[in-house]
């Protein structure tokens, strides 16, 4: 099915591209031999390296202070470094103009550091927006690790040799995750730069299709990102985790350092979510907007919250079992989901016309909300089975097969075991997928059918204007809709857990 | 309580999935361009009017993802569309020769200049913006009254235009083409490019960042300039070039869909966007948008058509630019 869903739109977005080959080869060659093309992917790709590098750069040392907070008392500053997340990168663009740019906060305060329409600026926006990705990743990956390695290493060398000898080699693999992650999102990204003035390789594509009419060249241009992508992804899915890790065994890290950890979180969270939430509400500036604009958004941010929680839900259900089979061919999944996300949104968008607006049972999901699931399923595809990949190498591989010895059934092994023991990696990842979701825009803006439009595509579309004061304040919702019905199911997902930290993940077997 | 939360996720699924969904006898789908802020009331009124249902896709111009057009011409061979409500003219045009039109001559359309509507019925024109210069009033005090003024060193670095590529913007660019020629109009690009004229992300963006002082003034449309002289800010607007070239006006243009599920009730739609009361509407609204309909009063503040020094091309010539001028304008401040 995911296959299914991933493949038949790329295909169909294909199909224009058959014919004679030699005249498609002159075609192509034709149009990606134009070197202000190459212009274009160069800087696109320029663009997604800052942004893994400052992203990474800023999240994974935040992951290592999450981790270092672990196990002392429960902190909001999680959440809070996640605040980036519950807001699509285009609105934290607009967040950000109001903060840096030319009439911004800072400017106001005779400050200007550096303009921000340049690509350098790009990166900026673009890595605040995406930093909790290596955070996340990192945090979680660290969870994983024995303590012991590293106190036992410390009993033999000095703090900085431990880091560099052993913790950073613990989290190549994290890194390589997350940075993988960050450069698919970068590269595929049309809505900052579009804001900031910075033309992309992507504002060709788009301009293919919406000042052209040129399917047949947009698909063409797909290519060169799409291939980019896929070499990117193969080179960092060698350093995915592969091996189960051992249970663990938590230690207190010193006061002091755990200061510096709360102090380094505290100040990153008031500078990526304080600075940009003053901006929306100046832009705000009465209650009577947000008021007005929950009226009017109401239908909007519903169908917002239904995709994406369905969508997430869906995702998870269609490659969690691929992944629990942990065998080889798992792998070769990799490019049929990778391909779905790397064609850009509106070459995917194209496709699933193309494959579901026919008459009969195609045409009748194609007229309603289950075309808006299917576009998020095939889109975010690989993200899904990227992070259940992540969440399964969380599992150790002993337990299920103790269970299987002592004759438990597969669904007993399922119910009872695994699913306990990846539950929260797994509400983990479906609250990230649930945010991507949400600021979905690129594919869905050709297949939303009529009544059912996400509050992305309703921002989007008010943003003619400029950020205004409506804009500002459905961004607002939906950045609080999200969190509120993510804390919920953290409340949930608490309220019913199994293990508390520093609990030995065997007592239940023993 | 997760088994209950997963059960109603369930049943809410189960109700998505077979809620209803396109267009019926009793209801009519349009695909609008225009702002969603003007157009959803004139649709509420259409349905409290007749009963009909109207359920709308929305996107403006400055939606420079693949928008309705790219949507519909995907869609021709199982339309869900009945009516397409454009915010401009080139676009319908392209639709109209890739097939994906119908003809109807409303009867409402007789009040229409020909101008503004296609021989072949095909289209019809109504409610016009214009494409206006705006200016910062507390940066400028002898405001430039041709677009060919934003190439004067004087000016350098101090204008700002939305990337010609997409929206009315694409539009104007293309008229220059016709108008001018290619050769010309690259000419003059060159030059915007040269005098370090800001290429920005669309007309609300131009419109802001004279609004804010940024740039001492931009090329927007009237219903852009209107709303932030309506908002306070210090800024005004005119027409320009009316002395030689003219002033490009751009109507909404409201089409019928070939093969659309509900002809009958398009039809309907159609003649109430026709009538002299959606242009009145629309030009009392903060969009000043200026009726074609010479029966229409609209306030003072709206541009009245025949006092207008329009430019000469015709919409269809325009509509034949639209590709060389994106294709060489993107070659040109694209890199």
């Amino acid at each position: 099915m995911l296959l299914l869903a991933c493949l038949s739109p790329v295909i169909a977005a294909f199909l224009p591209l058959l014919g004679s080959p030699t005249e498609r080869v002159t075609e192509a060659l034709g149009l990606l031999s134009t070197p202000r093309l190459w212009g274009l992917w160069l800087k696109s790709c320029t663009i997604a390296v800052g942004t893994v590098g400052v992203a990474t750069l800023i999240g994974a040392p935040l992951g290592y202070a999450l981790h270092l907070l672990a196990g002392t008392r429960r902190s909001i500053l999680p959440a809070l470094l996640a605040a980036p997340l519950f807001l699509p990168p285009h609105i934290m663009a607009v967040a950000w103009i109001d903060v840096l740019g030319p009439q911004g906060l800072l400017a106001a305060w005779g400050i200007t550091p550096f303009s921000l329409y340049t690509p350098t600026g790009v990166v900026l926006v673009q890595a605040l927006s995406w930093y909790p990705v290596p955070l996340f990743t990192v945090w979680l990956h660290l969870r994983q690790q024995d303590p012991q390695l590293q106190d036992a290493a410390r009993t033999l060398a000095p703090l900085r040799a431990v880091f560099w000898h052993i913790t950073v080699p613990l989290l190549r693999p994290a890194i390589a995750t997350s940075a993988l992650i960050v450069s698919l999102l970068s590269l595929l990204s049309f809505s900052v730069p579009s804001l900031l003035q910075v033309p992309v390789f992507t504002v060709e594509i788009f301009s293919s299709f919406n000042s052209l009419l040129d399917h047949r060249q947009a698909v063409l241009l797909a290519l060169p990102l799409l291939t980019t992508g896929l070499c990117v992804a193969a080179l960092l899915l060698r350093y995915l985790p592969t091996v189960s890790q051992q249970p663990i065994l938590r230690t207190s890290p010193p006061l002091a350092r755990r200061t510096m950890a709360r102090a380094y979180g505290a100040a990153l969270a008031t500078l990526t979510l304080g600075l940009p939430t003053v901006a929306l509400l100046r832009r705000i500036e009465t209650p009577h907007a947000l008021w007005s604009a929950a009226q009017t958004g109401f239908h909007e941010i519903g169908t917002s919250l239904l995709l994406s929680g369905l969508g997430a839900t869906v995702l998870l259900l269609l490659t969690l079992p691929l992944a629990l089979s942990r065998t080889r061919p798992n792998q070769a999944f990799f490019v049929p989901l990778a391909m779905a996300y790397l064609v850009s949104g509106p070459v995917l968008g194209v496709g699933l016309i193309a494959c579901w607006n026919h008459a009969g049972p195609l045409g009748y999901i194609y007229d309603r909300f289950p075309i808006l699931l299917i576009a998020v399923t095939a889109r975010y595809a690989l993200f899904g089975w990227l992070g259940v990949l992540l969440v399964v190498r969380w599992l150790p591989a002993e337990i299920p097969e103790a269970a299987r010895c002592f004759g438990a059934t597969r669904s007993q092994i399922f119910w009872r075991i695994t699913l306990p023991l990846i539950r929260r990696p797994l509400a983990a990842l479906w609250m990230g997928l649930f945010l991507l979701i949400m600021g979905e825009l690129e594919c869905i803006v050709l297949v939303a059918p009529p009544g059912w439009v996400p509050v992305s595509l309703r921002i989007f579309t008010l943003m003619h204007y400029g950020p205004t004061a409506m804009v500002s304040a459905l961004a607002l919702l939906q950045g609080l809709a999200s969190l509120l019905l993510l804390c919920l199911l953290g409340g949930l997902i608490r309220q019913n857990r199994v293990y508390t930290p520093g609990e030995s993940r065997y007592h239940s077997y023993s | 309580m997760i088994r209950a939360v997963s059960k109603s996720i369930l049943i809410l699924a189960l109700g998505v999935m077979t809620s209803c969904g396109g267009s019926s006898k009793d209801s009519v789908v349009v695909y609008t361009a225009l702002d969603e802020i003007y157009s959803r009331p004139i649709l509420d009124a259409f349905t409290a009017d007749t009963g009909i249902a109207v359920k709308a896709v929305y996107d403006t111009e400055a939606a420079k993802t693949t928008g309705l057009v790219t949507r519909l011409l995907n869609e021709t061979g199982r339309p869900r569309c009945d009516v397409f409500w454009n915010n401009e003219v080139a676009q319908t045009i392209l639709l109209k020769d890739r097939g994906a039109l119908a003809p109807y001559a409303p009867t409402a359309s007789k009040a229409i200049p020909d101008a503004f509507k296609d021989p072949e019925a095909y289209w019809t024109g109504f409610a016009a913006r214009a494409r206006v210069i705006i200016y910062n009033t507390e940066r400028v005090t002898s405001p430039p009254t041709s677009i060919q003024d934003f190439i004067r060193p004087e000016y350098k670095g101090q204008c700002a235009v939305a990337l010609p590529l997409f929206g009315t913007t694409a539009t104007h660019a293309a008229a220059l083409f016709a108008a001018w020629g290619e050769t010309d109009t690259m000419h003059f690009f060159q030059q915007l490019v040269d005098n370090d004229v800001a290429f920005v992300a669309g007309n609300g963006v131009v419109r802001d960042a004279v609004a804010r002082g940024e740039y001492a003034f931009g090329l927007t449309d009237t219903d852009d300039a209107n709303g932030a002289v309506v908002d306070g800010f210090p800024v005004a607007w005119l027409l320009p070039d009316q002395d030689e070239l003219g002033t490009l006006l751009i109507p909404n243009t409201v089409a019928l869909i070939k093969h659309g599920p509900n002809p009958e009730g398009a039809k309907q739609l159609i003649e109430y966007l026709l009538s002299p009361d959606v242009e009145k509407r629309l030009a009392e609204s903060r969009s000043i948008q200026i009726p074609l309909n010479p029966a229409v009063t609209a306030p003072k503040s709206v541009p009245v058509i025949s006092d207008i020094h329009t430019m000469s091309p015709s919409f269809p010539e325009i509509a034949a630019q639209m590709e060389t001028s994106a294709t060489r304008l993107r070659a040109l401040l694209v890199r």
